[in-house]
Formats: C-alpha cells, sequence, structure tokens
C-alpha cells in the first residue's frame, strides 16, 4: 500500500489546534531498570527473546483504526492491530523473509496456474477447522470491488476449492509477485460461515472477527481502546504468546503520547512520530529502537509539462538537497538519506548485491554541492517562476520538510512555494489529476508492505497507472518490468529491475528525500519486539514478553 | 390561547430554538457537502478503480442531490434512527453514545469549577477593593493564556513530574472517569471562568455604588445583610446569563482539550469525522453540540422571564 498516511485528519486537526509545544521537563515515572538497550545508531530488525510471561501489555496505534476487516485495515493502526489476530496463507518474519503458513505447500502447475496446499489441523477460534472453502472465500473477498487489497490480484482470473484442501488460482498472465503478495493483508483468511453470517459488521466494534491467529478479538470500546486476549489453542506450537492480553490505547496526539510513554502508563508504540524522538530517546522508563523500513518520502513531480519536465533543472533540485541534513534535523535519526525511487531497504535482501552498484553510482551523482546545483539550474530553462510544492495540512514533519527543500532551493535561485491541502483533498491529490492542477510538486510518503521494487515501480512508471504523474511512457522500461512481474527467477528480475533503474532513473519524476526507519519505543520490562517494519506484517504482539 | 406576556415570551423561546436547530442541521449539512474531498478516497484507499469508487458512492447513497440526502436524513433523525458511519460502517449512535458520557462529565466539571470558583472570586473581587487588583490580574491570565498551552503546563507539572493524575484518556468507572477528567476540566474551565469572574465582579462593583446601596450602609443594615438582599439579587441576572453562557460555550471547547489529553469523547469524534467527510457522524455530533447549546441559552431565558417582576405582569 503507498501513500496510507498515519496522519489522518485527528493529527492534522492536533497540528492546528494543539501545536506541539513540548513541555520541558523529563519523566520521573515508569522503572528505572536498565533493560536491554540497543544502539539507536545501528538498525535492528528484533530485540532478544524475552525471559518469561506478561499478564498485559498496553500498545498505542496512532488514532483508532476504522475498522480491523483485514483486506481493510491499511493503515498503521489497524493492520497492525488485526495481524495480531487474523493470519495470512503465507507469513513473514523480521527480515522480511516470507514462507509458508496456512498454506503448507504451493505449487506453480504453469507460469498461469497456482495450487495451493491447506494446512490441516489448524482452527479458528470458535473450533471449526479451516478448509479450503475458507480461503477460496477470503481470497475471494480480498478480490472484491470494495476491498482496499485488490490491487494485488489484477492478474488473477479465477479462485477456486478444487479440493478440501486445495485452491487453485489461474492467472490471465504470469505473477511473480502473487505468491509473496499472500503474505500481506491480501492473504489473509476469516472464517467463510461467520462472515456471511455477521455481512456488513466483519471487523467492526460489533461484529469482531473469526480467524486462526495467536490472539483472539476481545473487546472494543469504541474510543476508548480494543483488548485482544491470547489464543491457547494457536495451532503453530513455534511461536507461543507471551502476554496473556493485549490493550491497545488510540492516542493520537505527538504530546500525550511522548508523555504517556515516558511515563510508563503505556509500554510501547510503533511508528513514533519525529517530533517525539527528542524526549523519548531520552526517557528513563523504556528504549527507541530504529530498524529497517521499506517506507520512504520523496518529492514527486506532480503533472507533466512543469518547469521540472527540464531534467536539467531536475538534477539541480537533486544536488541542491542535503539529505544528511533532513534525516538528522527533521527525522532525529529515524530516516536515512535515499538516492533513488527504491530505497536499498526495498531490495530482495537475497539480492542485495545486484542492485548495490547502480546505486550507488546514483549517490555520488546526487550528492549535495550547491555549487553544482547553481551551474545546473543557469544551464536549464527555469525562467524563475516559483514552483509550488503541496503538503498535507497539519502534517507537522512535512512542513518542516517543505521549509527546508524551500531553504535549499533559494540557496540555488530557485523559488518554492508551499501549498497545504486538507488531509482528504491531499489524499485524493495522489490518484486524481485535477486536483493536482497549479502543483509542481507532491510531498509524498510511501508504504511498502514488502520488499518488492515493482510495488512502487508499478504503479509510477507503466503508462495509464494512479501514480504516473507526469505521463512516464518509456517502452523499453514497462516492457522490462511486466516482463520482471512475469519472470519466476529472482536473480533475472533484479537484473531487469536494475537494467531500467537505469533507463527511468535520469527521465522520472520522483525525487527521493530519505528511506524512513522503523521507530519503535518499548518500556524496559520488555523485550523481543519485533522492529523492522515487517511488524506491520506479522503477529508481532505475540513476540513481546518479560525482559527478566 | 396564551394569558400573558410570559406565556407569549416563553412560547416564541421554544420556537425559536427548534427553528435554531433545523436551520443550524441544514447549514451543517450543507456546509460538509461543500467542504472539499471525498469521503470515499478514504474508505477505499489510494488504489481504486473510478469504477469501484462510482459505485460506492452508489451504495452509500452520495449521488443522489443535496436536498434529497438532508430530506432522508432529517426524517430518519426525528425517528431516531442517525444513520451509520461511512468509515467505519457503524451505526452513529454507537459510536456517540459511549462518548457522551465522557464529554458529558467534563463539561459538568468544569461547570461546576467555573460556577464555583468563577463566581465566588467575583463577588470577592467585586465587594472587597484591595483585592480587586489581584482578581483583575488572575482574570487578564485566564483569559490571555489559551487553553491547549494551559493544558500542556497542567500536564507537565501534575502529571509527568508529579505523577498525582494520568497524562492521557477518559478512564473507565465513575471514579476513575473524574480522576482521569480532573486536569482536562480545570483546563477546559479556565478561559471561561475569568470571564465569569470579571462579569461578576463588574456587576457586583456596579450595584454596591448604587443609591439604594449606599442608603442601606447609611441606615446601619449590616454589610452582610445588604450583599445578600440588595447587591447579589440585583447582580444576579448578568452573572446567571454569563455563567450559563460559559456552560454553553463549554461544549465547543472540548474539542481542543480532548485532542490534547487524548480523551476520546464526542469532541474528538468530531473532529476526526470532519477530516473523512463522515456525513452522518458529523451532523449527528454537530446537532448534539448544537442541541445542547440551544438548551441551555433557553433555559437562560426562562429564567430571565421566572425572575423578572415586569415579565410576569399579566396582561
Amino acid at each position: 500500500m503507498r501513500r496510507v498516511r498515519k496522519t489522518w485528519g485527528l493529527r492534522a486537526a492536533a497540528g492546528l489546534l494543539a501545536g506541539t509545544t513540548l513541555v520541558a521537563c523529563s519523566g520521573q515515572g515508569g522503572q528505572n531498570t536498565a533493560g536491554p538497550k540497543v544502539e539507536a545508531s545501528k538498525l535492528v530488525s528484533k530485540l532478544p527473546d524475552p525471559k518469561g510471561n506478561v499478564s498485559t501489555v498496553k500498545w498505542n496505534v496512532y488514532g483508532e483504526p476504522e475498522t480491523l476487516d483485514p483486506r481493510n485495515a491499511v493503515n498503521y493502526g489497524s493492520g497492525q492491530i488485526t495481524r495480531n489476530m487474523c493470519e495470512g496463507l503465507f507469513k513473514m518474519d523480521p527480515e522480511f523473509k516470507v514462507s509458508e503458513n496456512l498454506a503448507s505447500a504451493y505449487q506453480q502447475v504453469s507460469p498461469t496456474e497456482l495450487k495451493l496446499t491447506i494446512r490441516a489441523g489448524v482452527k479458528f477460534w470458535d473450533g471449526k477447522p479451516l478448509t479450503a472453502e475458507d480461503v477460496a472465500y477470503s481470497l475471494k473477498r480480498s478480490a472484491a470491488e470494495d476491498s482496499v487489497v485488490n490491487f494485488g490480484f489484477i492478474f488473477v482470473k479465477g479462485i477456486q476449492a478444487t479440493g478440501p484442501m486445495e485452491v487453485t488460482l489461474t492467472f490471465s498472465q504470469p505473477d511473480a509477485n502473487f505468491v509473496d503478495n499472500l503474505a500481506t493483508l491480501a492473504g489473509v483468511v476469516i472464517e467463510k460461515d461467520w462472515a456471511e453470517k455477521t455481512g456488513d459488521k466483519v471487523g467492526t466494534s460489533t461484529g469482531g472477527l473469526m480467524c486462526t491467529g495467536p490472539y483472539k478479538f476481545g473487546s472494543w470500546q469504541s474510543g476508548t481502546g480494543i483488548t485482544i486476549q491470547r489464543n491457547d489453542a494457536y495451532w503453530n506450537a513455534d511461536l507461543k504468546p507471551r502476554a496473556a492480553e493485549i490493550d491497545f490505547s488510540f492516542i493520537a496526539d505527538d504530546t500525550a503520547l511522548a508523555q504517556a510513554l515516558d511515563a510508563g502508563e503505556i509500554d510501547g508504540s510503533y511508528e513514533l512520530p519525529p517530533s517525539t524522538l527528542a524526549k523519548l530517546l531520552k526517557s528513563k522508563s523504556g528504549q527507541v529502537v530504529f530498524g529497517p523500513s521499506t517506507q520512504s518520502t520523496a518529492l514527486s513531480v506532480a503533472n507533466p509539462g512543469t518547469p521540472l519536465a527540464d531534467a536539467k533543472l531536475r538534477d539541480a533540485f537533486q544536488r541542491s538537497l542535503d539529505r544528511e541534513a533532513i534525516a538528522k534535523v527533521i527525522f532525529n535519526g529515524a530516516a536515512e538519506p535515499n538516492y533513488t525511487e527504491l530505497t536499498p531497504e526495498t531490495w530482495p535482501t537475497a539480492e542485495r548485491s545486484l542492485y548495490q552498484p547502480d546505486y550507488d553510482k546514483w549517490v555520488k551523482a546526487r550528492s549535495y554541492d550547491p555549487e553544482a546545483a547553481k551551474k545546473l539550474v543557469k544551464e536549464s530553462t527555469y525562467d524563475g517562476r516559483p514552483l509550488v510544492l503541496a503538503i498535507m495540512a497539519g502534517d507537522e514533519t512535512a512542513s518542516r520538510v517543505a521549509q527546508l527543500v524551500q531553504q535549499q532551493a533559494k540557496a540555488i535561485g530557485v523559488t518554492v512555494t508551499i501549498q497545504t491541502m486538507q488531509p482528504l483533498v491531499y489524499a485524493q491529490a495522489s490518484y486524481d489529476a485535477t486536483k493536482r492542477q497549479g502543483i509542481d510538486l507532491l510531498y509524498s510518503s510511501s508504504f511498502n508492505s514488502r520488499q518488492e521494487p515493482l510495488e512502487p515501480l508499478g504503479f509510477d512508471l507503466i503508462p495509464e497507472q494512479a501514480y504516473n504523474y507526469t505521463n512516464f511512457n518509456v517502452p523499453e522500461v514497462t516492457e522490462l518490468l511486466t516482463g520482471a512481474r512475469s519472470s519466476f527467477d529472482a536473480k533475472e528480475r533484479a537484473a531487469m529491475i536494475v537494467k531500467a533503474q537505469e533507463i527511468y532513473e535520469p527521465l522520472n519524476g520522483v525525487i527521493s528525500l530519505v528511506s524512513n526507519n522503523a521507530a519503535t519505543f518499548v518500556n524496559n520490562r520488555l523485550t523481543g519486539a519485533v522492529t523492522s517494519f515487517a511488524y506491520w506484517s506479522m503477529p508481532q504482539m505475540a513476540y513481546l514478553g518479560a525482559a527478566k | 390561547m396564551l394569558r400573558s406576556k410570559a406565556g407569549r415570551r416563553i412560547a416564541a423561546t421554544v420556537s425559536g430554538a427548534v427553528a435554531t436547530v433545523l436551520v443550524a442541521s441544514f447549514v451543517i449539512f450543507a456546509g460538509l457537502a461543500a467542504a472539499p474531498g471525498d469521503p470515499v478516497s478514504q474508505i477505499l484507499g489510494p488504489k481504486a478503480s473510478d469504477e469501484a469508487r462510482a459505485s460506492m458512492r452508489e451504495r452509500l447513497g452520495l449521488d443522489a442531490p443535496l436536498p434529497e440526502r438532508y430530506w432522508s436524513w432529517l426524517t430518519h433523525a426525528l425517528h431516531g434512527d442517525l444513520g451509520m458511519s461511512l468509515t467505519s460502517r457503524q451505526d452513529v449512535s454507537s459510536l456517540i453514545e459511549p462518548r457522551l458520557l465522557t464529554t458529558f462529565l467534563l463539561v459538568a466539571m468544569a461547570s461546576v469549577l467555573i460556577i464555583t470558583v468563577g463566581v465566588s472570586l467575583g463577588v470577592f473581587g467585586g465587594v472587597s477593593e484591595r483585592a480587586r487588583g489581584a482578581v483583575a490580574t488572575l482574570v487578564g491570565l485566564g483569559i490571555a493564556v489559551p487553553g491547549f498551552i494551559a493544558a500542556n503546563v497542567l500536564i507537565g507539572v501534575f502529571a509527568v513530574q508529579l505523577g498525582w493524575f494520568p497524562t492521557f484518556g477518559g478512564g473507565e468507572g465513575l471514579g476513575d472517569r473524574i480522576w482521569h477528567l480532573t486536569l482536562p476540566s480545570i483546563a477546559l474551565s479556565i478561559g471561561y471562568g475569568a470571564y465569569v469572574t470579571q462579569l461578576t465582579s463588574a456587576a457586583i462593583a456596579e450595584e454596591a455604588e448604587k443609591d439604594y446601596v449606599t442608603t442601606a450602609h447609611g441606615r446601619g443594615v449590616p454589610p452582610g445583610v445588604v450583599l445578600r438582599h440588595h447587591t447579589l439579587r440585583n447582580a444576579a441576572m448578568p452573572v446567571l446569563t454569563a455563567s450559563g453562557l460559559s456552560v454553553a460555550g463549554l461544549v465547543a471547547g472540548t474539542v481542543v482539550v480532548e485532542q490534547i489529553f487524548a480523551v476520546d469523547g464526542i469532541g474528538a469524534l468530531l473532529i476526526r469525522s470532519i477530516s473523512s467527510k463522515d456525513y452522518p457522524v458529523v451532523t449527528a455530533v454537530s446537532m448534539i453540540i448544537v442541541v445542547a447549546f440551544v438548551l441551555v441559552t433557553t433555559l437562560i431565558d426562562l429564567v430571565q422571564v421566572a425572575l423578572d417582576p415586569r415579565e410576569r405582569a399579566a396582561v
């Protein structure tokens, strides 16, 4: 999923109404025992295994989820909570590695036919066994028109239970991404009978859920919190949750969140807003952990025919940006400088070495050099007209990044004006060209759920796709990317994507800024937490337990 | 047939209140429709196809013309059916009910603070010339300091440093709720409390200088009796009006305070629903705020009728 923000309206309103006055005093609450601290300077995917059980963990998500229906739970909070209860056919580990889960095996019968074997002995919370019927039903639900994750099913032609424990999928064209995608929300299984009975209320506070995961739906007090309870009959003996109950709260105010974590009233939170880091990095009650993440922040050229259509001006922009400063000053260390549209964390781990050399070239070519940038502006067709950079109202981080970009552009003789858009309009602008009229650059956060370069590239560079704002259309790139999506050989895929990257990077309209790290706070009494962004596609709470 | 001036005035007040609520509901409905943004983008996410968006709009009835949608909302609302939230697919009433109690308690606690602390400080400042300066300084502070600054200071001192109160949330059960809402209600009452103090103090000071009070003092009536029987009774009307208006305004003031203290009441729900253009929720919550406001102001009107001897005269 891309451009789904945690900064929904609530936060916008909070920013507008409450400002972000951090109270200048250090926390006195919480325990003062030194837990196993990790270096904040290095990225960690998981904390050491816990030593014991805990009865309750209090965890915060940013704002109350609208739904826990797996196929629509695509926001940070809703997805995180749902994944503790509802499992996918495949699963992810903290290093983003995908393996079998509710599907015990799969067979690519032909490039356009996939057979899934359903794991035997798995039971839903109500004791009913998992069958191929439930799987076929859930996949059809994910592919349906009113499902937010249906884009993963564009090549799927048919979904059928072809045996009591076998589901067969047929494709209109080969899709090498499909199996891995079943580790995301798109491949989550819910109970068919229950879902048909529950209808529109699936994933609501009154309807709840019926899945197979390590935690059961407990209660959802609208406006207060969501409680999930350990499922003692969980099928997977390798994963024994240590916490009997998790209470999720919905604080959506940066200051209130930082205070509650520092005081030890809440044990932890993922996706810490950058403004809370200064306080929390000094906290005595817990630790901030930075982990690898497939999220990134960029400026996208918003329309064809802007002054930025000139490659010289784009190159000037690339060289005018001090990405190190942006990562340090604004993100407080929760981000790394990033130089291409793909971030290194988006490359599949096994093929990293194939991507690295070309990336290093861009790091050099786009390093911070205001003098070179000034020269490029002079050589370009830029006539001094102000460039409009759009951000979402109330997104404090975006506002600070935009101001820094504005300053750095000014230093090379380019005028940037910042335009704020109402949250809902900003969301619409990401797919509706009429809402991007008069805008030259759009601040955007991308959100990849797995290490799959084709996920963002397919949307940005293939003609007629939702995020192809500049009408980018280079047949060779299209061919390489569609070819890669149809190739089942990982090395060949990587080679094709790198080849495409060599062609599109000089031409396309994405000016990357930083690769974001996952930023997590964990109270000293706990450990075991998954701290890479893979937490979002795992039953992450099942790994937490007592530090001593 | 209404026999008295007072009766006619009561009828006019009540019908005015009903008209206000109706007009407000339409303005809110239309205003939201005029605001930019499409709720469907929130529901289906950024990757949905245009066809999917169109069919979702149809399913939610968003494609009907505005008057038709308003009429349908109104007729359902009059039958007690507030509809279904667009984004969370829950009944609006089930979203509002648990939050209503929280917000009501917050407003009630702040009202008690405003009326007890605000009025007594005002009386004190109005009667005692020596205290007047100190009270005026407090009032100035109370009016000048924005609510969210006061809120952050309160959290910093009493919740984080001293640890006497929780830093966030609305609590469960009555005792716990009151404990959770103490700081928010103080933050909420400061501004309005200062306003009530100022008005009370001015009203008392003004009464105290009138001839009949001076005469009473001259006749040797004890000061306490003069204060109770004359000054306070005559200053009651403006004080009552100011207090009532403050309480009515509190309902809207909760929006900011709930945000800072992460108390999920109807104020926080309203902000979230506006940003996702969740028509049924926004309209319902706004109506609760409007009705509360109109009820309180109508009540003040009626009390004024009851207290004013000129209004009671039969025609």
